[in-house]
């Protein structure tokens, strides 16, 4: 297992050292390699998102924009990790234009099997992330990565830089405010407890 | 543990592959990257004063856009969908249409049109717009009309300005084609519509006055008419292969249209649209046109080098 995980650093820190000299082609390798990485934490930590395309370049460019700071301390993913929930911290807390979508219409309902419960864990996911919406960044992030995402509280502090107790701490206030919410929305109560959203509406 | 419950219900969104291609295009290829869009502006009043204008501002923005349905029938196409309008107050607002984008400035006034099948026409009343068209890849052009003044494109970032009957055109990269008073004006990456005196380096060709801006306004995929053109075809050309550096969309345009009216300027023209995209890397339209050069002037002048091009496809695996 420790040759396994030695090989994997050197892999990486070949990788990164041929990113860095400019290859193109090593940084397509580590672009498939971890995009659905980089992509999972941007989607847990801001939900559906509009700007994807746009987190995902610009995550990806900060990374490639890094790496000659990759010393292979850490693993490489833990090093993404930390550039991806900076770029996702950044998102969260700039100004941002208001976006007219020509797509938000309602969406025709559908009679297929399943539709209706579909529908109602989207209108309770929306109020999940719009209570996130209301708590600062960085709880925002520790919650998501670690609840939603099912990331140990060690890893989610190493990826925000900052202790597992500041990490507690947050994901702590976070289900706080879910919770204070919830007790006014039953829709979301389901969503956050074992209860079954659909079956219960 | 809610936490499992959570996790197991809220799947992620996969991204479909034609996002990860343009993820990926925008990283790596020279002629899509761009800087991330724009979305932050730092507030110049106080947060809740800015909140409130930004809501408001959006507000108006979605009821234009939702209630339009229905409005002003003379951007409406048979059969086709409602046109939507957007009016901005003191705050810019981003509008998806399809895989394309437009910022609509402070201040502006917007009819949009169509759609991706049949052609998209963007009607800018007043105002300003910066608009991201992707490549429209066999679908129609996009169209922006500005007074007089008729943007045409096939896949680029761009920003139209109208002031009165007035309008300027500024592209950030790939090229469109402007018409006004019956001139025709390929504007490449960087360059600004009208063009100054100092910098005269948009193509000029005349067209005819049944295709001018304002005369047609329902959507239209039909390629630029030149037959009419002042220039001879060599002079087309020899102005298209001067253009193929910095304005290769540009380039084709013309080589298109030579090469629709055939003849031996005609035949040179499909072989260079063939060779230009080789050089560009657009193997699939490179093979699409040397394959026709092939199956039209199977002993033409340049039908051995188009076959050894093919060939030299073939060989690489592609």
């Amino acid at each position: 297992m420790r040759t396994a995980n030695s090989a994997r650093v050197l892999e990486d820190v070949d990788l990164a050292r041929r990113c860095v000299s400019g290859d193109a082609a090593a940084q397509r390798e580590l672009f498939h390699r971890e995009r659905r990485r980089v992509h999972t934490i941007l989607y847990r930590v801001l939900g559906s998102n509009a700007d994807m395309e746009d987190l995902l370049q610009e995550a990806f460019s900060e990374i490639f924009n890094a790496m000659a700071g990759f010393r292979g301390e850490a693993s490489l993913a833990t090093w993404l990790d930390r550039i991806t929930v900076r770029v996702a911290y950044g998102y969260l807390t700039r100004p941002r234009l208001d976006v007219v979508r020509l797509t938000a219409v309602p969406e025709p309902w559908s009679r297929a099997p399943g539709a209706e419960e579909r529908a109602i864990l989207r209108q309770a996911t929306a109020r999940l992330y719009a209570v996130l919406d209301t708590v600062p960044a960085s709880q925002r992030i520790a919650f998501t990565l670690h609840v939603i995402d099912g990331r140990p509280v060690k890893d989610v502090a190493d990826a925000m830089g900052v202790s597992v107790v500041a990490t507690k701490v947050r994901i702590w206030r976070t289900w706080r405010a879910i919770h204070r919410a919830a007790a006014r929305d039953s829709l979301l109560l389901d969503i956050v407890s074992d209860g079954t959203a659909a079956g219960k509406a | 543990m809610m936490g499992s419950a959570l996790r197991k219900r809220l799947p992620i969104e996969s991204l479909s592959d034609v996002r990860w291609a343009k993820v990926e295009r925008s990283l790596f290829d020279p002629r899509w990257r761009r800087a991330p869009r724009r979305r932050a502006i730092r507030p110049s009043v106080s947060v809740w004063t800015w909140r409130t204008a930004i809501g408001l501002a959006c507000a108006t923005a979605l009821a234009w856009a939702l209630v339009a349905v229905g409005w002003h029938d003379s951007l409406r196409s048979k059969g086709g969908s409602e046109p939507l309008r957007v009016e901005t107050a003191a705050t810019p607002v981003h509008v998806e249409l399809g895989d394309s984008a437009l910022d609509v400035g402070p201040q502006s006034r917007v009819r949009i049109a169509g759609d991706d099948a049949r052609g998209t026409v963007i009607d800018l009343e007043s105002g300003r717009i910066e608009c991201e068209v992707a490549p429209r890849k066999g679908r129609p052009p996009v169209r922006v009309l500005a007074g007089k003044v008729e943007v045409r494109v096939i896949g680029t970032h761009f920003v139209v300005a109208r002031s009165g009957d007035a309008a300027t055109v500024d592209v950030q990269h790939g090229t469109v084609e402007v018409t006004a008073d019956g001139l025709r004006s390929y504007v490449g990456g960087g360059e600004h519509w009208p063009p100054s005196a100092s910098a005269p380096s948009v193509l000029v060709e005349h067209v005819p006055p049944a295709t001018a801006a304002g005369a047609t306004r329902g959507p239209s995929h039909a390629p630029p008419p030149s037959a009419m053109s002042r220039a001879t075809p060599r002079e087309r050309f020899e102005a298209a292969s001067a253009l193929e550096a910095r304005q290769p969309e540009a380039a084709l345009a013309i080589y298109r249209d030579l090469a629709e009216q055939g003849g031996g300027w005609g035949a040179n023209a499909l072989f260079a649209e063939g060779r230009l995209q080789a050089d560009r890397g657009y193997r699939d339209s490179a093979r699409a046109f040397l394959r026709e050069y092939i199956g039209r002037y199977p002993s033409g002048p340049n039908a051995e080098d188009a076959r050894r091009l093919l060939e030299r496809f073939t060989d690489s695996g592609h």
